[in-house]
């Protein structure tokens, strides 16, 4: 609050105390007062009038610009009622008194969607398990009727579930929750997991798998770990070429960290499209061309990764194939 | 005959599960109604209990707590619950292990397989005598008029699986999704490795030619 801004604010009462000081100075005249009078009566009100107006000034400019530089400083402007005292000017208060009332408005109306999401996540993790009750009778029953037919059905259940997952671990993604266990856990087991799940794929299609060195602990989410990795692997197998595709899968442990690195000879990422692929959405070149990609599976990963306080990274040539690096810092950090 | 009792309250679940592992050489008993689990699973006399985690009344973790308490039986919990927490939980109230849905069946038999060979390591199913060969599944050992031969542990696993499939062929894709679930990540080139030393190990006690090969098809043991 500047002083120049203040006593524009003011000119009305400023021009009718001028006025007022002419008046009384033209009345003291024609009465023929005595010259001291004339001179002194003025004065002294004017000192008066600017120490009130001066008082006024200085006690609503320290509130107002307090409240301004505070609600530079804050990163979450509506925190701005947290940070105001009182003021003991009339305005002053019923501003404070507004602020206050908005505010919880507006906690309440925050809090209702806040339910609302929650609720609706709930409603989702339920469901997800829900249906996994017909998914299984579903499998268990082709397993009882083995033919071709239901052997191809097998395959798309096998696909349904895999969406499934993918809205599961979406709806895990955004909560802000930890709903994630970090304890020691073995590479190998978390891999061989996802190797016993894609193993007909690799069979079939003739997919060469290298594993090696991953006989190492890391400290992760056992179930996370192996939703990410799945992803990676999954698209490895869909992305590879057809003569003497490999996927490689190994790891190194280092001084500050254990890196896990998986990599394929498949078609890779072209250059532009490199530093998109864990955008949401994104689907680039390769998604475009022939295959059905959401842009939803990188994404998830690198989400839930740095979630569980790990990184990933990637690397590609087009044609020659792509790796991936997932590190895990060693450390009191990644300790329970 | 191992018995497995399974606790699971979607009836469809419950009778594929049963088909199914019957046909797997497994004696069956299925909950009836959910009244008194424990009582149940402990009269039927069970080797293993398949128990569902969502069930009426009692839920599967109260009734595995339950259950530790008066007897030792080997439990698999099977649930659609597929977070760390859930499976944290299952150890420690006493279950042997937990497998979520929807699982692939030959994992759960290998699940159940190993349990028993864990339990009991005397396997009365661990003989088996065919085309006048004595094949010993624990010692890994074939044995033919007085001549005996070790196996390696793949080649254990492919003649069982041919014996398993006798007098049917086996695609080699077969034997390696069987091989593979026993997370043994055998390629092409590893398994005609094995087939041949398999062979010739057979052919070394005077049984040549027991494996068939069927062109473009895969194997047939008759």
């Amino acid at each position: 609050m500047k002083l120049i801004d203040y006593l524009k604010d003011r000119i009305i009462e400023i021009l009718m105390y001028l006025l007022l000081m002419t008046f009384v100075i033209v009345v003291l005249k024609i009465f023929d007062v005595n010259i001291f009078l004339i001179v002194y009566i003025p004065i002294f009100i004017t000192i008066a009038a600017i120490i009130v107006l001066f008082h006024d000034y200085f006690r609503k400019s320290y509130f107002y610009n307090e409240l301004i530089s505070n609600l530079e400083i804050l990163d979450k402007k509506f925190l701005i009622q947290e940070m105001i005292k009182k003021p003991d000017f009339l305005d002053g208060k019923i501003l404070y008194e507004i602020i206050h009332e908005s505010n919880k408005s507006m906690l309440e109306n925050v809090n209702s969607y806040r339910y609302t999401q929650e609720e609706f996540r709930e409603y989702i993790e339920m469901w997800v398990h829900e249906i996994k009750t017909p998914i299984s009778s579903s499998k268990l029953i082709v397993e009882n009727n083995k033919n071709d037919v239901t052997s191809n059905i097998d395959e798309e259940l096998d696909k349904i579930d895999n969406y499934i997952e993918q809205v599961l671990y979406y709806s895990r993604s955004d909560n802000v929750e930890k709903d994630y266990t970090i304890k020691e856990i073995i590479l190998e087991q978390v891999v061989n997991n996802v190797i016993l799940k894609n193993k007909k794929d690799f069979i079939y299609k003739n997919i060469l798998l290298d594993i090696k060195d991953l006989n190492i602990n890391v400290n992760s989410d056992s179930k996370w770990l192996e939703y990410i990795i799945n992803q990676i692997v999954t698209n490895s197998i869909k992305y590879s070429k057809q003569e003497n595709a490999m996927v490689r899968i190994y790891a190194t442990k280092n001084k500050e960290n254990v890196q896990l690195f998986i990599e394929d000879n498949g078609i890779g990422i072209d250059k532009k499209d490199l530093s998109r692929v864990w955008n949401k959405s994104f689907t680039g070149e390769n998604g475009r061309k022939k295959y059905n990609s959401t842009g939803m599976g990188l994404y998830l990963c690198k989400k839930l990764i740095e979630k569980l306080g790990h990184s990933i990274d990637i690397d590609s040539k087009l044609d020659k194939g792509t790796i991936i690096k997932i590190t895990f810092p060693i450390g009191s950090f990644n300790k329970i | 005959m191992y018995k497995i009792y399974i606790v699971e309250d979607d009836d469809k679940i419950k009778n594929e599960l049963g088909i199914f592992l019957s046909k797997n050489g497994y004696e069956i008993e299925k909950i009836g109604t959910f009244n008194n689990v424990l009582e149940n699973i402990i009269n039927s006399n069970s080797d293993l209990v398949l128990l569902d985690i969502n069930l009426p009344r009692y839920d599967g973790y109260y009734i595995c707590k339950e259950l530790r308490k008066v007897s030792d039986i080997p439990i698999i919990i099977v649930t659609s619950r597929n977070s760390e927490i859930d499976e944290l939980m299952s150890m420690n109230i006493g279950a042997d292990d937990f497998i979520t849905k929807p699982y692939s069946v030959q994992i759960l038999l290998a699940r159940i397989e190993a349990i028993f060979k864990r339990v009991n390591k005397i396997n009365n199913n661990s003989i088996i005598n065919f085309n006048g060969i004595k094949f010993d599944l624990s010692k890994s050992i074939i044995e033919f008029e007085k001549e005996t031969i070790e196996l390696s542990k793949n080649e254990t696993k492919i003649l069982h699986y041919l014996l398993k499939n006798k007098g049917v062929i086996v695609s080699r894709e077969e034997i390696m999704v069987y091989l593979w679930d026993s997370e043994m990540f055998v390629d092409d080139n590893t398994l005609t490795v094995n087939i041949n030393r398999l062979r010739k190990k057979l052919s070394d006690i005077g049984k040549k030619d027991i494996i068939e090969t069927k062109r473009g098809q895969g194997y047939i043991i008759i």
